[in-house]
């Protein structure tokens, strides 16, 4: 347990150490511009880092896409359910005479009027 | 650049075009380093801080808006916020006083604190430190740690194995670090000009 603590210490005062006179050989340079390996490391990196944050972007407008309310799915649903009925009563009329098919939609005209007044009272 | 192609490449740099960054970042990093170096004589710092507004300048992409000014004032602003940023932070620490050597005494344990690094007498030590190296070990330190190259590179110029390079820079930091503190404790005694000559 020493051991690796004495190690750690070690390594920690290594790095230590290291930076300081990284530092210090820095402050020894008169020239008043970056390094090479610095300015290509840096445009690299923030590159990298544009390109994550455009894809993150990319996938977050696609959740939005994706991403309905409640009502507009009613709505949705309604308006299938409309669609299939108006399908299947144009299949039905067509079927019938034209006489019966007054009658089916007066009928049915009748309901609804019924069905709503009954909703309103 | 006209006006229009101008605008064209500003519209292209708030999507984040890739090229259009690559050019923009290169042109900018000298600019903001020289910024930060008026501010501060520390190229650590300067370094440090270059990278920080870059990165926030990445993140922050999507809010640049074109109508209100070029990407060149949009960075500046970000950068002069980064050095009042940096301000505050310093103005909440305590100061430092006192001689370099103390500093130099705890090289390896304490990180040397920006404002003795920013000081004339620390520079001119180094140099002097650096400036009583052997030739190699001078020029072993100058391309780690000022050109930033990797081992490999530095033997390809030196033409000396990668080993002979590590070692090599494990000397020259020994030999640095006894040279920093003779030339600061002869500083600290007002007798390194009388050395100088």
């Amino acid at each position: 347990m020493k051991h690796k603590d004495n190690n750690l210490y070690y390594g920690t005062s290594v790095a230590q150490s290291d930076e300081n006179i990284s530092r210090l050989v820095k402050l020894a340079d008169d020239s008043n511009k970056p390094s090479r390996a610095f300015t290509e490391s840096l445009i690299n990196n923030a590159l990298d880092k544009l390109e994550q944050l455009k894809t993150a972007r990319k996938l977050e407008e696609k959740n939005i896409i994706m991403e309905v309310s409640w009502w507009e799915k009613a709505m949705g649903l309604a308006a299938m359910i409309a669609v299939v009925c108006l399908a299947g009563l144009s299949i039905l009329v067509s079927n019938l005479n034209s006489f019966f098919a007054v009658i089916v939609l007066t009928v049915m005209f009748i309901n609804r009027f019924i069905y709503l007044g009954g909703l309103i009272l | 650049m006209s006006n229009e192609l101008e605008q064209r490449c500003w519209v292209g740099f708030a999507r984040g075009d890739s090229d259009i960054w690559r050019e923009f970042i290169g042109r900018e990093i000298p600019l903001l380093y020289g910024m930060f170096m008026r501010r501060w004589p520390n190229p650590s710092l300067a370094e440090e801080l270059v990278q920080k507004t870059i990165f926030d300048a990445v993140r922050g992409c999507g809010s640049y808006d074109p109508l209100r000014g070029s990407p060149e004032e949009w960075i500046l602003g970000i950068a002069r916020n980064n050095i009042r940023l940096e301000a505050r932070k310093r103005a909440s620490q305590p100061s430092t006083n006192g001689d370099i050597s103390r500093y130099l005494e705890a090289i390896d344990t304490r990180p040397l604190p920006d404002e003795v690094l920013e000081r004339e007498e620390t520079a001119v030590l180094a140099r002097s430190a650096l400036g009583r190296l052997k030739s190699k070990e001078q020029t072993v330190l100058r391309a780690r740690y000022i050109e930033g190259l990797p081992a490999r590179d530095i033997a390809g110029q030196m033409g000396i194995t990668e080993k002979a390079v590590h070692n090599l820079l494990y000397r020259a930091r020994i030999s640095l670090r006894r040279e920093l503190k003779r030339t600061a404790s002869l500083y600290d005694k007002g007798q390194y000009y009388e050395t100088q000559g």
